[in-house]
């Protein structure tokens, strides 16, 4: 008999075995099963066998071998349970996102979105409703999956920080530093990782300066090493939110100084809607308002408050309001 | 099939249940779903899946794969009926794409992504469900302040019921809040924020509105058809939609100081780098107050090659917010 290809005699290895209603010894599968019945001598054929195990375990197959089974049986045999899916109810109103979320995929590569596209496929099985949803409504309500945001994000980075991120290991990389405008490497014990306005951000202690820092994904200047290191531990008062969707004007660590905003009444509500933790609002007849919040940097508030020209005017601190002005008059020079 | 054997057998796995599941699947539809091509699929699976089997191998011990003009039918494969559980990867990339529309209370999708996430990680292999759980607890989107789930929500349910909304809308083209009666054909979220895409009765136009812009919005009684060929994927490649008329190309120029934070912030087309450092940025909108907005947070880093309107307007604007100050010194078109 011709020795058959590899994907071959594993596929068939894989069946003899799910099939099997008991643990199957090599004795049975030697001989029997396609792949195993070849002229092969029997040290060669063990060797094979061993290769195929591992082949299998490294694919997920939680095989497992079985000294005494009920009936005296012993040999090698895959748990189902922990191998297939059982099955999944999925609502509609589940339904429609991963209708929509399988719609959203780009389709432009990348092993996060294959990852993902796989996910969706098998959690979806079960329901026939998603396949119905894609030709309706669903096909009008589009969602950016997020791990395909950009072109800077997609990429073995981002699978590499979660996967690190997940199973607590360090990691080394060459990082862009924007406002110093230099790259330089960074061990960091990743903490989490955050999404905020399009981009995707790790969040870690940064060995070297001993202090959490966040990195901007896109920022990322090398391949990715997961370190082979000892465990780390998250500190208890670690919060994502303390690092990622942080104000720009809140960003940097320093004496913070109170400071009032008056909006117009077009965009008084943007604000007094939104507000975040240690703002207030109030409102003033006409529609306006004034926003009160504090500021570790001012060099930021005023970019901020600049962007909503003639809908804004920053009340005080008295030397940020100068240099607001002195902000807007170099406008008008140039 | 393209990959190494324990790849194809993981392609195979991959696509067995799927068949099992749906008798008569396109080939297209398979290929969509499981991310394999239609040609491996088509060519190379059945040569492979075919041959194998169970002992002792006789016709019915085969598995059966059969792809009739373009659908695909499988017959003695029952092993493979199921999903393999999720791995690693599957469950980390799908519960980061969910992880940002958990919103406490009442989000878009209500509950829907919560429980979606749970159901992930029972999902999983056993082996990794206390990674993919630790992931799960330390990756996520903290929900935008502003968030507008409830707009967003009541925009879903009018595509849904295709029933016309009224809202009062801040336009960034023009500056101002005013109300405007919408058909809304579909909505997606983009960086961070939620677009939705409809026709304005009016002016006859499908434009594009910004969710966190909204400030008000009810359902009508009056419906309408969303067009058959509406795609909004179109909407979410190509960007918001630009109002009518002609669009100006902006030349602005980034001084070296600041040009590579512009690089990394400032949305535009083109760019072209100057030995001296600076970098010059092209736009080409039509929304000048738009533009304006964009531009005034860089204060006297910025100046404007061309066109010459669009300079005047831009100190124009700078020189009312100016006045805010006390500072009455700009004069309004002197160039």
């Amino acid at each position: 008999m011709t020795v058959i290809p590899r994907e071959e005699r594993l596929l068939n290895l894989l069946s003899a075995l799910l099939a099997s209603s008991g643990p199957l010894s090599f004795g049975a599968i030697r001989g029997h099963v396609a792949g195993y019945d070849d002229r092969a001598s029997a040290e060669a054929m063990e060797k094979r066998f061993d290769r195929d195990k591992s082949a299998l375990r490294k694919l997920g197959v939680p095989l497992e071998f079985v000294p005494e089974d009920g009936e005296g049986r012993s040999g090698y045999r895959v748990a189902r349970e922990r191998f297939f899916l059982e099955e999944i109810r999925i609502s509609t109103e589940e339904g429609i996102v991963l209708a929509a979320l399988q719609k959203g995929l780009a389709g432009d590569g990348g092993p996060m979105e294959e990852s993902l596209g796989s996910a969706l496929a098998k959690i979806g099985v079960d329901s026939p409703l998603c396949a119905a949803l894609r030709e309706s409504v669903a096909e009008q309500q589009l969602l950016d999956p997020r791990i395909t945001a950009s072109d800077r994000e997609v990429g073995d980075e981002l699978a590499t920080f979660a996967l690190a991120v997940a199973g607590l290991r360090p990691i080394r990389f060459r990082y862009y530093a924007l406002g110093r405008d230099e790259t330089g490497e960074r061990v960091v014990h990743p903490y989490g990782m955050g999404y905020f306005k399009g981009r995707w951000y790790l969040v870690g202690l940064d060995r070297a300066k001993g202090e959490v820092r966040s990195f901007r994904v896109s920022r990322i200047r090398s391949e990715v090493e997961v370190l082979e290191e000892g465990d780390y531990r998250i500190p208890d008062d670690f919060s994502l939110r303390k690092h990622v969707g942080v104000p720009s004007w809140e960003l940097r660590a320093g004496p913070a100084v109170t400071a009032r905003i008056r909006f117009s009444p077009e965009v008084a509500w943007m604000l007094s809607e939104n507000l975040r933790s240690g703002q207030t609002f109030v409102e003033e007849p006409g529609g306006g308002g004034v926003l009160t919040l504090t500021a570790t940097d001012t060099e930021a508030l005023v970019k901020w408050v600049a962007r909503y020209g003639v809908h804004a005017e920053l009340l005080e601190p008295a030397e940020v309001r100068e240099r607001l002005t002195r902000h807007f008059r170099e406008v008008c020079e140039r | 099939m393209k990959g190494g054997g324990v790849e194809v057998l993981r392609k195979v796995l991959r696509i067995l249940p799927l068949v099992q599941g749906n008798q008569g699947i396109r080939v297209s539809e398979l290929a969509r779903q499981s991310g394999i091509p239609e040609e491996e699929i088509m060519t190379d699976l059945p040569a492979l899946v075919n041959l194998c089997g169970v002992p002792p191998y006789s016709p019915m011990d085969l598995v059966d794969l059969e792809i009739e003009g373009d659908r695909v039918k499988i017959r003695f494969a029952d092993q493979f009926k199921r999903p393999v559980r999720l791995t690693l990867r599957e469950a980390i990339a799908l519960d980061m794409a969910l992880a940002g529309w958990e919103e406490r209370g009442e989000g878009p999708f209500g509950r829907a992504v919560s429980s979606l996430r749970k159901k992930v990680r029972d999902a999983v292999a056993p082996e990794v469900a206390d990674e993919v759980s630790r992931a799960g607890a330390r990756i996520g989107a903290p929900a935008d302040v502003g968030q507008p789930g409830r707009i967003v929500s009541l925009m879903k349910e009018a595509v849904g019921r295709q029933v016309a909304v009224r809202m009062e809308y801040f336009s960034r083209n023009s500056g101002r809040l005013s109300e405007r009666e919408v058909h809304p054909y579909g909505i997606y979220e983009q960086g961070g924020h939620w677009f939705l895409v409809g026709l304005e009765p009016v002016s006859g136009l499908v434009k594009t509105f910004r969710a966190d812009r909204v400030r008000m919005a009810t359902l009508t009684a009056r419906d309408y058809e969303i067009p058959l060929d509406f795609d909004v994927g179109r909407y979410r490649r190509e960007g918001p939609v630009e109002p009518e008329g002609e669009a100006l190309e902006v030349k602005v120029r980034f001084d070296p100081e600041s040009a590579r934070f512009a690089r990394e912030e400032f949305p535009a087309s083109e760019w072209e780098e100057h030995p001296d450092g600076s970098v010059v940025a092209t736009v080409k909108t039509n929304r000048t107050f738009w533009l304006v907005s964009e531009l005034l947070p860089w204060g006297g880093h910025v100046s404007i090659r061309s066109p010459d309107s669009f300079r005047v307007e831009l100190a124009d604007q700078a020189g009312a917010a100016l006045a805010l100050y006390g500072d009455k010194g700009y004069q309004a078109n002197s160039g």
